[in-house]
């Protein structure tokens, strides 16, 4: 059975610099399936990029491009008033890796990057820890994804970035939406 | 409704997402072990931990204090235990934070996937980086010989890099813009006559205890380096007196008894004429002259048609002023600090001779060993570590015709001149250079004519560079490895052997963020693809630990100690015991080995071309809180200075109808065009020249905060001629003229020209 737990698992790995081609070919099908299933209007898909096409952009996106990085996927960068790397967002974050006793596997991204957050998100809703999820939430990641889903958009990025940014939105809206409690219900 | 899978997913995404195994991934996170959340703290930088370290925001490499917090930089300082900065960084070190933590910095080795100079990169591992490296430096050497890898360095976090170029035997293993569009004339000549580097990196100028000063073109105060600023201004606070030569009213020309705004190009003309009055009417020191420098009677005889009548229409300037000046000066002797100056690649032939002037000044004043005066440094020995030299390490075998044959007095000096490289690799002879390695160095905005250094990029089989921002040289990379910033590293042993002589080490403040690297890290991986055996210590670290054992240090004792220990100085030598380190033990006020290669033993005035008509000469300075281009994405150093302005004459202005803060283009002698720079109105500069501070007008796109702020002069300079004593390339040959509103509006002629200085010939450009 798939989770939310494994959709933002998902989504984490999308953020993530890729690496593999089957990825990128079997994420395009997850991703699109995604899309549907929250109501999402589908883009136009002339082709799946392959391994390079995807680096590249990826690189242009999230990394180095003419312009400066479009959408630095990084808390610190939204949270902070200087725009700065390493600052508030990754202090604010960094309570919410100890409350999950847990920490970044590797040390190549900041505690802050997405995709951290995304897989922290993903451990606390399955490990049940719903009220930290809630506070995570609300109190951190929502307040700087929005500001990045806007530069991504911005930035005419590839179908596949944009759908993968529109579907971690729209996924976190709701899983934020919520109540508190609600879900232990059914 | 449940959160653990509340979304209700179609058949066909449950599957896709299934298919991906994402429950058998590796995963982002690990059961916390250091992670420690941050606690709720004193503000600021207070109860922050301390770590002594160096700065590296410029070369002068001021002795620092780094405040860190939960791990993170907050503050830096000088470190108190320092003699020479105290507790007092410039703005550019006080700035460091911003580098480290700048979101446009440099995060991950990237691989060119578009065109060369287009941007485009994919992210690759360090092995795939290291190897792809290793394999074009293989290869390319076995194709074309050791000569065909050229390598442009400067500063701590290239050494390592260099090591591997000279192991594989080029002659090319350094070429430093630091050196060959610096200080490379003015290292000559002092290094010919007094026979050791009055000034290089540093400037062994005793100004604190000056009775009197000269400045030729040195701009203390734009040019912030913290110690030196300081010995400037507690002379000046003692009273001593300050005669400022320099075409534009500069900060130091602000503080000056006398100010001397002379045409720009004919320093040399005044300093011989003010050599031949100082002999004439016996200024000299004349126990001092006889008994501790040889050639006099040369030096005598060669200069003495230099008069102030000669001199005054060249230079643009007033008899009396002169004569006022240069006895100002000789009053003062022997506590006078005749400043060697630093910068000297400025009009090519005559940059040795003018720094050569200056010498004599110095010494006909006997303030060689003075109090006041030039001074000594004071060695404080390094240890060694043996585990970085590569093992087996042979001679460079120079080619049949070497890159560095045309001057005879580049032979004491590594590398090959920067212009020499550059124009090899676009002709390919008298050999093919295919492949350029660059570290810390961005030379599209360093060396004249960045069109010529990109033509020969383009012509390259291969280039890769070791970089922390994206400038105008990474984005030409076809590599790029991201290098730890100072703030990240250790670095070789540092040692100041000024007037108040230390030892340091700088040391990392946080762990090597994202997936940068230390340049000794990034040199021993790839030494150990290219077979080559350096660098045995594990890392730098332990290199440090082996050059301070030497020295019966450790890094732990160091830090006890606040990361710093002082020395005894031992600058001023009496004038009856002094002995140079030349070959006689005296200084050389004419040198025969400089008339050996057909130059001039003492120095002639050779006229370098006036501006063509309706140009003005471009000159250049720095801004106080940039190092050149490298600073200028830093935020809160953009802040304070995002942009340059073109420093015009008032009167001229007023002829062309150009007011002060009006936008405007400035065009060269060969039609190349700036970006749009506000144009400074001012008194305070000559009518023949425009000025403008260097570094600005950044190129790169990938630079946010820097991108197209102001206009660089280095793509205004694209005539220059090359120094003959040891091939730096002059950068005060080029001209400009003003385009307003697309129209193009040529200089008026304000100031006669005599017939000793012919104009620059157009059609020649």
């Amino acid at each position: 059975m798939v989770g939310t737990g494994d959709i933002l698992k998902f989504l984490a790995q999308g953020f993530f610099y890729p690496d593999n081609e089957e990825f990128i070919e079997k994420g395009s099908s997850a991703l699109l399936g995604l899309a549907q299933d929250l109501k999402i209007s589908l883009p136009q898909v002339d082709k799946i990029p392959t391994l390079l096409e995807h680096q590249s952009e990826f690189v242009r996106l999230f990394m180095a491009a003419p312009g400066g990085v479009p959408a630095p996927p990084y808390a610190s960068y939204y949270i902070n008033s200087q725009k700065l790397l390493f600052q508030e967002g990754l202090e604010q974050v960094m309570e919410y890796y100890q409350k999950a006793g847990l920490e970044p596997a590797s040390k190549s991204e900041p505690p802050d990057h997405l995709s951290l957050e995304l897989a922290l998100a993903s451990h606390m809703i399955d490990s049940g820890h719903f009220a930290l999820l809630d506070d995570f939430l609300h109190n951190h990641l929502l307040l700087w994804y929005p500001k990045f889903e806007k530069k991504l958009f911005n930035a005419g990025p590839s179908w596949w970035f944009k759908l993968l940014g529109q579907v971690t939105g729209k996924l976190l809206k709701q899983i934020s939406s919520m109540e508190g409690g609600s879900y232990e219900k059914a | 409704m449940r959160r653990r899978d509340f979304l209700k997913l179609s058949a066909s995404t449950t599957l896709a997402l299934a298919s991906l195994g994402l429950e058998t991934k590796e995963g982002f996170l690990k059961p916390c072990s250091t992670l420690a959340a941050a606690p709720k703290s004193l503000p600021g930088s207070l109860g922050a931990k301390e770590i002594p370290s160096v700065c590296e925001m410029c070369f002068w490499r001021c002795p620092i204090v780094a405040k860190i917090k939960n791990g993170k930089l907050v503050k830096i300082e000088g470190n108190p235990k320092s003699p020479a900065n105290g507790k007092r960084v410039c703005a550019r070190g006080n700035s460091g934070v911003q580098l480290l933590y700048d979101p446009d910095r440099l995060k991950y080795p990237l691989k060119r996937t578009g065109e060369r100079g287009e941007g485009k990169w994919a992210k690759i591992s360090w092995k795939e980086a290291l190897d792809e490296i290793a394999f074009n430096m293989d290869k390319i050497r076995k194709k074309y010989g050791p000569h065909s890898l050229a390598f442009f360095d400067h500063g701590a976090s290239a050494e390592f890099m260099r090591e591997i170029f000279q192991a594989l035997g080029t002659e090319n293993y350094s070429s430093e813009p630091a050196f060959y569009q610096c200080v490379g004339p003015v290292a000559v000549a002092y290094l010919t006559t007094m026979g050791y580097v009055v000034s290089g990196t540093r400037q062994y100028i005793d100004m604190a205890n000056a009775k009197a000063m000269l400045l030729v073109g040195t701009h203390i105060g734009e040019n912030v380096h913290v110690s030196h600023v300081r010995e400037f201004i507690q002379g000046l606070s003692k009273g001593a007196k300050l005669v400022v030569v320099d075409p534009r009213f500069s900060t130091a020309a602000n503080k000056a008894d006398i100010y001397l705004p002379i045409r720009p190009g004919t320093d040399t003309a005044l300093l011989l004429a003010w050599i031949n009055y100082v002999i004439e009417n016996k200024l000299y020191d004349e126990p001092f002259v006889p008994r501790n420098c040889t050639g006099f009677n040369e030096l005598k005889s060669a200069v003495k048609k230099y008069t102030f009548e000669w001199a005054a229409p060249i230079c643009d300037l007033k008899i009396e002023d002169m004569k006022a000046a240069i006895e100002l000066l000789a009053k003062a002797r022997p506590n006078t600090a005749i400043h060697p100056g630093r910068h000297s690649t400025w009009y090519g032939r005559g940059d040795v001779g003018r720094h050569h002037c200056l010498s004599i000044l110095a010494s006909l004043f006997g303030s060689i060993g003075a109090p006041g005066g030039i001074y000594f440094p004071t060695p404080i020995k390094k240890g060694h570590a043996h585990c970085v030299a590569c093992k087996g390490e042979n001679e460079v075998e120079e080619p049949d015709v070497s890159l560095r044959d045309k001057y005879p007095f580049i032979e004491a000096l590594p590398g090959t001149p920067t212009a020499e490289i550059i124009k090899a690799t676009i002709s390919g002879k008298p050999y093919p250079i295919k492949l350029w390695g660059i570290n810390g160095v961005n030379i599209i905005q360093t060396i004249p004519n960045p069109y010529e250094t990109i033509k020969a990029i383009k012509n390259l089989d291969f280039i890769f560079c070791e970089e922390m921002m994206p400038g105008e040289t990474a984005i030409w990379s076809d590599i790029i490895l991201p290098g730890a910033t100072y703030l990240e590293r250790y670095d070789s042993v540092y040692t100041y052997d000024l007037l108040t002589p230390y030892v340091t080490v700088r040391q990392p403040v946080t762990e090597p963020l994202f997936e940068v690297k230390t340049p000794y890290w990034i040199a021993k991986e790839l030494a150990k693809r290219l077979n080559l055996d350096c660098f045995r210590c594990g890392n730098e670290k332990e290199l440090v630990e082996e050059e301070l054992k030497q020295m019966g240090l450790s890094l732990e004792k160091l830090n006890a100690e606040g990361g710093l220990l002082k020395f005894k100085a031992n600058p001023y030598r009496k004038p009856d015991e002094l002995t140079m380190p030349t070959d006689t033990g005296k200084i050389l006020l004419s040198v025969p080995d400089f008339a050996e290669e057909d130059l001039d033993a003492v120095p002639k005035f050779v006229a370098t071309p006036a501006p063509p008509k309706g140009f003005a000469r471009l000159i250049y300075g720095r801004s106080p809180v940039h190092t050149f281009s490298r600073t200028m994405n830093n935020l809160w150093l953009n802040h304070e200075w995002p942009e340059n302005h073109a420093w015009i004459n008032d009167e001229v202005a007023a002829k062309l109808k150009i007011q002060d803060g009006e936008t405007i283009i400035l065009e060269n002698e060969h039609g190349k065009r700036s970006n749009p720079i506000k144009a400074k109105v001012t008194p305070g500069i000559r009518p023949d020249c425009i000025y403008m501070a260097h570094g600005f007008g950044c190129k790169s796109k990938h630079l946010t905060k820097a991108f197209k702020k102001g206009a660089s002069d280095q793509y205004l300079i694209t005539t220059y001629e090359n120094d003959p004593f040891m091939g730096a390339s002059s950068h005060r040959t080029s001209f400009v003229r003003i385009v307003k509103k697309d129209v193009v509006k040529d200089i008026p002629d304000l100031r006669p020209l005599p017939k000793e200085l012919p104009r620059f010939e157009l059609n020649k450009a």
